[in-house]
């Protein structure tokens, strides 16, 4: 008798494995990482071992080395976040939605996006002195550009068929912006901010490798001169937490702030 | 009250600079608790008609108007859209609040009249539930409440049930009966489905296509509760069969039309 059976031809693209895969791998990567540096195939000066860099961690933590780096770094990030995206969210909002602001200002923005912002670190040391100001300047100015190109995308691409609804109900301009324009391009906000948090970090460490007394930035060259690898290694741990900590904030605020986006 | 279509016509400009004519010389009345469906092929411009009557689209030439209205009333235009055009960021409440703030009514009596309208159209208890969690039908059913709650003095429905599954549309049909003849609020109708705007309309106005042109205008003389009645069936089949025999040739034309879009 001639039969066919039925099998799932799905079965491949829907395959799920547990979570621990995915911790037993990072763990296996630090035990290899350990046993090459405890065999002695790679000096310790070059390449400190995962426990050393922990224990140094701790040294520095408990001598409160790191409390200050980091509060004098969070500090600048966050003014300068919060400044260059505030800025960027209502340029990007009415460049996005204003043709006249639209042709005025899009030619400027467009001009000077492409420019590395810490190029310019130079002409603000020397505008606004080597303080605090110039960093922060130089943060916000990374943020104002994803930031502002984002939200701009994101309100030229409202599905119009919402804002046919918000005019046929005679919502005044100012409304239809507030309660259709802005909510609905959120998402592409969203993902203008997350760029611009890679961005900040990156504007941090390099303006606090050039000047600066203390921060994560200047704490990793201080030990790099000095050729200390598992306290700089420590001060890289610092900052890769400090990112992970910003991203899921921003994960937060926008499972928060957009519901409807499944 | 009546809206009056008035020698209407419109026209694109295409890519290569030629004038397509969509519309011409348009000239229809709806009158006070009149339902008037238009019924046409694809590319007809039976759409771009209501969108011309909602406001949202300038005719080439002609105009569109109200008469009869009262002393000082500003007439309101509800629109039910083809693809609901719900706003997912909104509950089912606040949808349906979105004409009412644009209008500033006040919040007390704003939540009266959604109450109203949202056991009217059968979502009670669905109130806080965003769009995305809705069925089709019941994602209509908020475009169908946001668009009452106004208490407009004419009613545009472009295509609302035409994403819907046959069997929901069948049932939206017949609450849209029970709900006009509570409301008998001037209505326009767009649809592409014959049978519909037989059970629904008082008038079925047939467009030709390309430039869409008025063909002929049926009074359909059976009352509209009585038209599921089985000793009706042979009198709309009647209907039915005239229109079809109307559109038909027209309907195989936009079949072959490999560009057509309305």
């Amino acid at each position: 008798m001639n039969e066919f059976k039925i099998t799932d031809k799905m079965h491949s693209w829907q395959k799920t494995y547990p979570a621990w895969v995915s911790v037993a791998s990072v763990i296996v990567l630090l035990v290899i990482w350990e046993l090459i540096c405890r065999s002695g195939v790679v000096s310790s000066l070059f390449l400190p071992s995962p426990t050393d860099i922990l224990s140094a961690l701790w040294l520095m933590l408990t001598g409160g080395e790191i409390s200050t780096s980091l509060a004098a770094s969070m500090y600048r990030i966050a003014l300068g976040f919060v400044l260059g995206s505030v800025i960027g969210l209502a340029v990007g909002l009415f460049t996005g939605t204003s043709a006249l602001i639209d042709r005025i200002g899009s030619p400027i923005v467009n001009a000077l996006y492409p420019i590395p912002k810490i190029a310019l670190l130079p002409l603000f040391i020397l505008w606004l002195g080597i303080g605090e100001l110039s960093k922060v300047t130089i943060i916000a100015l990374g943020v104002f550009f994803p930031v502002a190109m984002n939200t701009y995308s994101g309100v030229k691409n409202v599905d119009p068929l919402l804002i046919k609804v918000a005019v046929s109900f005679n919502a005044t301009r100012w409304m239809t912006l507030k309660k259709v324009v802005l909510p609905a391009a959120l998402p592409m906000i969203f993902a203008g901010l997350r760029l611009a948090a890679g961005t900040s970090l990156l504007l941090l460490v390099a303006a606090e490798m050039i000047a600066a007394q203390e921060g994560i930035g200047a704490l990793i060259l201080h030990y790099g001169d000095l050729m200390i690898t598992d306290r700089l290694m420590a001060g890289v741990i610092v900052l890769s937490l400090l990112g992970l900590v910003f991203n899921l904030l921003l994960q937060w605020a926008e499972n928060r702030a957009i519901p409807w986006n499944k | 009250m009546k809206l009056v279509i008035d020698n209407v016509s419109k026209s694109f400009v295409n890519r290569n600079g030629q004038t397509l004519p969509v519309l011409q010389d348009i000239n229809l009345t709806v009158n006070e608790e009149e339902f008037v469906a238009l019924v046409g092929p694809s590319g007809c411009g039976k759409s771009t008609l209501l969108n011309i009557v909602a406001g949202l689209l300038a005719p080439t030439g002609g105009s569109a108007y109200f008469t009869h209205l009262p002393d000082g009333h500003v007439p309101r235009t509800g629109i039910v859209f083809q693809e609901t055009g719900l706003f997912p960021w909104r509950s089912v409440h606040d949808n349906i609040a979105f004409g009412l703030e644009a209008m500033g009514v006040p919040k007390a009596e704003q939540e009266e009249r959604i109450a109203h309208y949202i056991s009217l159209v059968g979502l009670t208890g669905f109130e806080k539930a965003l769009p995305h969690h809705l069925s089709g039908g019941m994602r209509q059913r908020v475009g169908i409440a946001r668009a009452l709650v106004i208490n407009p003095d004419l009613l545009l429905m472009d295509e609302p049930f035409s994403a819907l599954d046959a069997q929901t549309r069948t049932i939206m049909q017949e609450e849209l009966v029970t709900l006009w003849d509570k409301t008998r609020l001037s209505t326009l109708y767009v649809t592409h489905n014959i049978q519909e705007a037989v059970m629904l309309a008082d008038r079925v106005v047939l467009l030709s296509r390309r430039p869409g042109k008025i063909n002929q205008i049926l009074t359909i003389a059976i009352p509209r509760a009585e038209r599921e009645q089985t000793k009706h069936a042979e009198q709309i089949a009647e209907y039915i069969r005239i229109i079809w025999e109307h559109i038909s040739k027209d309907a195989r034309a936009a079949l072959m039309e490999v560009d057509g879009h309305e």
